[in-house]
């Protein structure tokens, strides 16, 4: 309490608390480091496929919508050919390959491939999702593959 | 209550270096060739700024958690794209945020999320009042940034010596495998490294930082 008075970490034992409480702050972390850990496999993985970087999400646009509009996420990944257009939506994310393009999109966990859909006329698909957590989505044309970045699926 | 971990700290030629030297390049390097060790001390190194930047974001544990696995995947495919190794921590920092805020915005369902909107997410905020809480969380981030970059046995005594219940002198020999003589002189060293950090610096500098006190 005391070392909250002027600078709090000029004496050796003031800036040892207060780097106690900042540990504490961010809680236990060996969930943390075992996710963290586990992420490694992923480095090498598919590494050929073009990517889809993320290029626009709606929750980080400071546009008119209303407070408390229910409107769904939407997400737009960019690869140079492709862009991937996903809406997510409570249990399922709901898209499109543009240009329209034929063929399947799989939805990959960090555990691996958990779904599939086929691309539909206009380019669109809806795969459900059924566990929390990071998600990506692997696109498969007749020409080639595109993987998105990960993002945050439905809650 | 943090209890002391058993983790093993060293990367291969790294574990046992006495040297006070900057080892983030060289653990950064070591991933970079499919070193799993040096990636799970990275890990370990900035779980706690990860975390810590979740939670000043408003975000309960288990948004946190998912927040922080969606950081760990991002940072695996970007590693190498990386110029400049000490550009990690404030990479990680900015990604994490970015992250916690749409995580928060869909937790809240509050449409779009921007910097104005980060206050209102953050409980206690909202009496207009500069916020105790919301500094001592920046302090606490500026904290884990600095001994994220601390050289790995500086960072392994100062974690041995802020466990609760603290642990005798004679523990820490035995743990760190180091003489209990010079524990003393390292941990003035360490906590002198972590002092002189500049993201501590610059927010020692900042006037509302000096009044946090009240």
């Amino acid at each position: 309490m005391t070392n909250m008075d002027a600078r709090p970490w000029d004496e050796d034992e003031a800036l040892l608390d207060q780097l106690r409480k900042a540990l504490d702050y961010a809680g236990p972390v060996d969930l943390a480091v075992s996710v963290g850990s586990a992420a490694f496999t992923w480095r090498t993985i598919d590494d050929e496929l073009a990517r889809a970087s993320l290029v626009f999400d709606s929750l980080m646009e400071s546009t008119t919508r209303a407070s408390g509009d229910d409107s769904a996420q939407l997400l737009v990944f960019e690869a140079d050919s492709i862009s991937i257009e996903v809406e997510i939506n409570p249990g399922q994310l709901v898209g499109q390959v543009v240009p329209p393009t034929a063929g399947t999109v799989e939805l990959l966990t960090p555990e691996g491939v958990v779904g599939q859909s086929a691309i539909r006329d206009l380019g669109t698909f809806t795969i459900e999702v059924r566990t929390r957590g990071p998600v990506r989505l692997r696109f498969h044309g007749p020409a080639s593959s595109t993987m998105t970045d990960w993002f945050s699926g439905p809650r | 209550m943090r209890m002391p971990t058993q983790s093993s700290s060293g990367v291969q030629n790294g574990g046992n270096r006495m040297d006070d030297g900057p080892d983030l390049p060289m653990l950064v390097a070591e991933a970079n060739l499919g070193s799993q060790i040096a990636w799970d001390c990275l890990v370990r190194r900035f779980a706690p700024l990860v975390m810590a930047v979740a939670r000043q974001c408003g975000l309960a544990t288990h948004d946190a958690q998912d927040v922080m696995q969606t950081v760990w995947l991002r940072l695996v495919e970007h590693l190498d794209e990386l110029r400049e190794p000490r550009a990690l921590p404030g990479w990680i920092k900015v990604t994490t945020r970015h992250e916690a805020l749409r995580q928060a915005g869909r937790a809240n369902h509050a449409g779009p999320v921007d910097a104005l909107t980060i206050g209102e997410l953050i409980p206690g905020q909202s009496n207009g009042q500069p916020d105790v809480n919301l500094l001592a969380a920046e302090r606490h981030t500026a904290l884990l940034e600095a001994f994220a970059e601390l050289p790995e046995n500086h960072r392994r005594l100062l974690e041995l010596l802020t466990v609760d219940p603290p642990l005798s002198y004679v523990d820490i020999s035995a743990r760190l495998g180091i003489p209990i003589g010079s524990i003393g002189p390292t941990r003035s060293r360490a906590l002198q490294r972590l002092r002189r950090n500049p993201v501590l610096a610059a927010l020692s500098g900042r006037a509302q930082f000096e009044g946090a006190g009240g």
